[in-house]
């Protein structure tokens, strides 16, 4: 485990993106006056990710001093992300989507989250478009029908319990945490099971978790997600939701660890088909068969899980999240 | 591929000729590796309407969908409600890569739609002529052809026809037409009018023609555009093909394509011994409906039928249900001496064209590519067909067989009679008979064609739109997505058998497993109560139906009963209204003459007012005369008295005066007798004198002298004598009366 970053540790924040220059444009003054005003030498590194290296000019031209970093080839979040924090110069790391806007002073509360060894990550509250009776970044995860389930329980409204109070949670949104650099790189970054997006946090919190770690929500950090990025503008809805449930599906897959969970959970999932193929829900069919495709990989990750310190059962019925 | 083929119906609930192509056409291209969904309608009334039960085949699998509700309406007849909403279920589950129409009817427009709407290449093959005539066979109501295409008035007309052949009596199966001697002849020449243009003389309402035109341009317009919208239509022959293009499907979509049939079990009939004893079998086979002209055979057949007899004979196979129209036929083969031998299977095919010679084929409609042609030939049989539509292109004269007129049951019988006196023709003609396209053959153009639609269908244009990293995700996904929803659900069962051992856990039992799948909180479990309990309501609606139905049917009864009396009165009415038609039209002449005859009277009376004018100016002068008359005859009567006196007096005088005329007529009558006697002696003396003067040579002249001189005195004695006598009056033989 590294060492506990200390307040007023410099930040670097590594942004991939592809050519969403109308998102920098929109975001980035926000962010960079927070590093004028922090005045700790945090640093920006966009990559990007088009494959095509058309950032770094229209970047210079606006915003210089910002680094870009162009990818070879357009590799997906993940990778791009792990790109980036190989270069961050810093220790403690912010991920950022480009569709996200910072509120002044949102990042000394996450600093000061990690100064605790013991958390993995720090997620600040992300008011779902801006919204602030939506928040995005309270997580939980729960067996629902015998599938686990993310569960955010300030998205629609009741946020009241959420506006104050750091508190523990599943995971935090890729998009929008602070982690250690170290520690993501030992790790190798986000799980390629997952690829090419989503769920990808979620099973890095969960990670964390299983390993007796805590992943902190912080209310006093406060950011806007606006979702305008990549995913929702670029690829079709159907396949997007195709990657989530799949995604799903190889989470659980992946950390599942009591067999009686298990065994209980693939006779779940041949209910699970049999009601798709009877009421002709093949999307459902689909997202299991493309899991299944996934077997090598997922073998891949069983593979490299650490011993579990907290079981997944724990983590679904919360015991692994308490208020801290 | 995974091809889907749509119809109407298929065997063995529908035996004719599509439905047979199609199951051939199934086996065919299952048998070439292709996986085959066939979609066909049929009548289930024990299933929900519209509802879809799969039938896996030898290789190939059915998806019945349920069509147990009648159109209720002619926009109904084109799309019914609710097949569309089930074919694309089906083909979300099913997953075609191409899906090939044999026919839409009883289907609906609507599944080109939904094919299209997948992205799905669509292939149809034009068995008649359902894309350019709504009738289907290009022929009208009156089993005329119909030579009009694309002509929505001309359609309307048939419309109206086929309306007024509904209000007709006992004609049976008239869907395709009523033959004349059906119709009465106020009818038939109604439907005469009426399809030669003259709507009004056929007594069709402008407002009912007007809005018939109007509907029939709807639906022509809606079956016109969903059909241009096909990837291709195929046309098993040149005759249909040029009727398609020129009824406004475009030209670049049509291609010529015949069938080929799995005619295995007939080509060992080509070595088939022929007739016995040179004995001439001739064979009809397929449907009993009025425009395959099975009367037309029978008629040439009765003609012939005394003469034929030692040497040919006529089997009639086949069914129908136009019981009436059979009916019919029957009778007629007993009179004529034909067999009939009614409905067969197509496995009894091979044994029924073994007892055959030679196929009729007596249609009299555009007949396309009748399968029991291909058949007939495929086993070795000749075929006398009609010269109609595209059977000249079936049967070349003297190739594959002979042709006769269309409908002329003279030419038929000329042909049959020419070939029953010379069977070793049929038998010479049948030892040269060229194969027939096989089913097999037919199956690797359709493969062309389905190949070509498939290879040019758009690449998905999202995919090369997408990041690179997502590209193979996404593939994967689109393949999987295309897979058939039992494929997938067969695939990620399998993966799931493989799944619990790499989660550390045991696979779980089967019982386990059907537990949870349909246990009390499964889905399927509701499935099965909401289908027990739809059972169970459906069960109280057949009971509640039944019951409904058996006062139905004696509502029917009473119905019908009151049918038959209203017919029975319609009958008369008619009759009536012929009767005052007669009437109407006597009394209009009637009243021509009269209005003529009044016009006359009228002139007569101006004429006769004239005349009386001046006739009362004459009375006017008459009665001035008549008064003058009158005084002019009292003055006469006072003369007549007075006259009347002076006659009294005058007879009086008179009797006087006949009195003493009597007296003085004696005197006369004794002067007369003095005078006659000296007369006698005058004549004496003359007579003396000239015997003298014969007697005595006197001179002549003297003599003569003094003759003349006696002579001229006799005269003047005779002449007074004569007026003395003529003015005596005469004495009256009794006395006059005076006034």
């Amino acid at each position: 485990m590294s060492r506990a970053p200390v307040a007023g540790s410099a930040v670097s924040i590594v942004m991939p993106c592809l050519d969403d220059v109308d998102l920098l444009e929109r975001h980035l003054p926000a962010l960079l006056a927070e590093f004028e005003r922090r005045g700790c030498d945090d640093e920006l590194v966009v990559i990007d990710d088009t494959g095509r290296d058309v950032l770094k000019s229209w970047v210079a031209e606006r915003f210089p001093g910002v680094r870009v970093v162009a990818q070879p080839f357009n590799s997906g979040f993940a990778q791009a992300l792990l790109a980036g924090v190989r270069l961050a110069r810093h220790e403690l790391v912010f991920c950022m989507n480009p569709d996200v806007l910072v509120h002044a002073g949102f990042l000394e509360p996450l600093v000061d989250c990690l100064a605790d060894p013991a958390v993995h990550s720090a997620a600040p509250r992300v008011l779902l478009q801006g919204d602030p009776q939506r928040i995005e970044s309270v997580t939980e995860v729960a067996w629902v029908e015998g599938v686990l389930r993310v569960v955010q329980p300030a998205l629609d409204g009741g946020v009241e319990p959420y506006q104050s109070g750091r508190r523990n949670v599943a995971y935090a949104i890729g998009g929008t945490c602070l982690l250690r650099r170290s520690e993501f790189l030992a790790s190798g970054g986000f799980d390629p099971l997952y690829e090419p997006f989503y769920l990808e946090d979620t099973d890095l919190g969960l990670v964390a978790l299983r390993a007796g770690r805590r992943v902190v929500y912080e209310p006093a950090s406060v950011v806007e997600h606006h979702h305008r990025g990549t995913i929702g503008k670029r690829i079709p809805r159907p396949f997007v939701v195709a990657m989530i449930e799949r995604n799903r599906l190889l989470l659980q897959w992946k950390l599942i660890d009591d067999p009686a969970r298990a065994e209980a959970h693939v006779a779940s999932l041949v209910r699970v088909a049999t009601d798709a193929l009877l009421c002709d829900e093949r999307e459902a069919l689909i997202w299991l068969a493309l899991a299944l495709d996934r077997f090598d990989a997922l073998e891949r990750s069983r593979r490299a899980l650490a011993p579990a310190v907290v079981g997944l059962e724990e983590l679904a019925r919360g015991k692994a999240v308490p208020a801290g | 591929m995974r091809v889907c083929l749509v119809t109407h119906g298929l065997p063995p609930y529908e035996l004719t000729g599509v439905e047979n192509y199609t199951l051939a056409l199934a086996r065919g291209l299952a048998a070439a590796g292709h996986q085959v969904e066939v979609f066909a309608a049929r009548r289930a009334p024990e299933l929900p309407d519209r509802s879809l039960r799969r039938e896996a085949r030898d290789g190939w699998a059915v998806t019945w969908v349920s069509a147990n509700s009648a159109p209720r309406d002619p926009s109904e007849a084109l799309d019914p409600p609710g097949i569309v909403d089930a074919f694309a279920r089906f083909l979300d589950r099913e997953r075609p890569e191409l899906v090939h129409f044999q026919h839409v009817i009883k289907l609906g427009l609507g599944l080109i739609e939904a094919a299209q709407a997948r992205g799905l290449p669509t292939v149809y093959t034009a068995h008649d002529y359902y894309p350019v005539c709504h009738r289907i066979t290009l022929m009208r109501p009156d089993l005329s052809r119909c030579s009009t295409l694309a002509d929505s008035s001309a359609c309307t007309r048939c419309d109206l026809a086929l309306s007024l052949l509904d209000r007709q009596p006992n004609l049976g199966d008239y869907q395709i037409g009523a033959l004349p001697e059906q119709l009465e002849p106020a009818a038939r020449d109604q439907l005469g009018l009426l399809l030669s243009g003259d709507e009004a003389g056929a007594g069709v309402h402008p407002d009912e023609l007007r809005a018939a035109r109007e509907r029939r341009v709807a639906l022509d317009a809606r079956r016109r555009e969903v059909l241009a919208r096909l990837d291709r239509v195929l046309a098993p022959t040149e005759f249909l093909a040029l009727q398609l293009v020129a009824g406004g499907v475009e030209g670049a979509r049509v291609r010529r394509l015949d069938y080929g049939i799995d005619a295995r079990d007939l080509l060992p009939l080509r070595r088939a011994a022929p007739a016995a004893a040179g004995r001439l079998r001739i064979g009809y086979l397929g449907g009993h409906s009025k425009h395959k002209g099975v009367h037309v055979l029978l008629e040439a057949w009765r003609r012939l039928a005394a003469d034929a007899a030692p040497n040919a004979e006529l089997s009639i196979w086949g069914g129908s249900s136009d019981a009436q129209y059979v009916a019919q036929l029957v009778a007629s083969a007993r009179t004529g001496g034909a067999r009939w031998r009614g409905p067969y299977a197509r496995a009894e095919l091979p044994a029924i064209l073994r007892e055959l010679d030679l196929l009729v084929v007596p249609s009299i409609w555009v007949e396309n590519q009748p399968f029991v042609i291909r058949e007939a030939l495929a086993a070795g049989r000749p075929v006398l067909a009609s010269r109609v539509g595209a059977l000249p292109e079936n049967v070349r004269e003297g190739v594959d067989g002979w042709l006769f007129e269309p409908g002329d049951a003279l030419d038929l019988e000329r042909q049959l009679r020419r070939l029953i006196a010379s069977p070793e023709l049929v038998r010479e003609l049948a030892a040269r008979l060229e194969p027939v396209k096989d089913l097999a053959t037919h199956v690797r153009e359709l493969e062309a064609h389905y190949q070509e639609l498939a290879s040019a269908r758009p690449v998905d244009a999202q995919s090369a739109q997408l990041p690179e990293h997502v590209r193979e995700p996404y593939a994967r996904h689109a393949e999987l997505a295309a897979l058939p929803t039992r494929e997938l659900y067969e695939h990620v069962l399998a993966g799931l058998e493989g799944l619990a051992p790499r989660l550390g856990a045991r696979t779980p039992s089967l019982s386990r497993l059907l537990a949870d799948a349909f246990g009390p909180r499964s889905r399927a479990q509701e499935f099965i109560d909401d289908g027990r309990g739809e059972h169970a309501w459906r069960e109280q609606q057949h009971a509640v139906d039944a019951s409904g139905l058996r006062a139905l049917n004696e509502r029917l009864s009473w119905r019908e009963s009151l049918l038959a009396e209203r017919e029975a009165e319609l009958s008369w009415l008619r009759t009536s209204e012929q009767g005052l038609q007669a009437e109407r039209t006597w009394l209009r002449e009637t009243i021509d003459a009269l209005e003529r005859e009044r016009n006359w009277l009228r002139d007569e009376h101006a004429a006769q007012r004239k005349e009386l004018d001046w006739r009362v100016e004459q009375v006017g002068g008459q009665e001035q005369e008549l008064n003058w008359r009158r005084e002019q005859q009292a003055g006469l009567e006072k003369e007549r008295d007075w006259l009347r006196e002076e006659v009294r007096g005058r007879d009086f005088e008179l009797g006087w005066l006949r009195g003493d005329l009597s007296a003085e007529a004696r005197r006369l009558d004794e002067a007369r007798g003095a005078l006659e006697a000296r007369l006698a002696r005058c004549d004496a003396l003359s007579r003396e004198g000239r015997a003298l003067l014969d007697a005595n040579p006197i001179e002549r002249s003297t003599l003569v002298r003094a003759r003349d001189l006696l002579t001229e005195q006799a005269r003047e004695l005779n002449g007074a004598v004569a007026s003395f006598l003529a003015a005596l009056p005469r004495a009256p033989a009794k006395q006059e009366q005076g006034p």
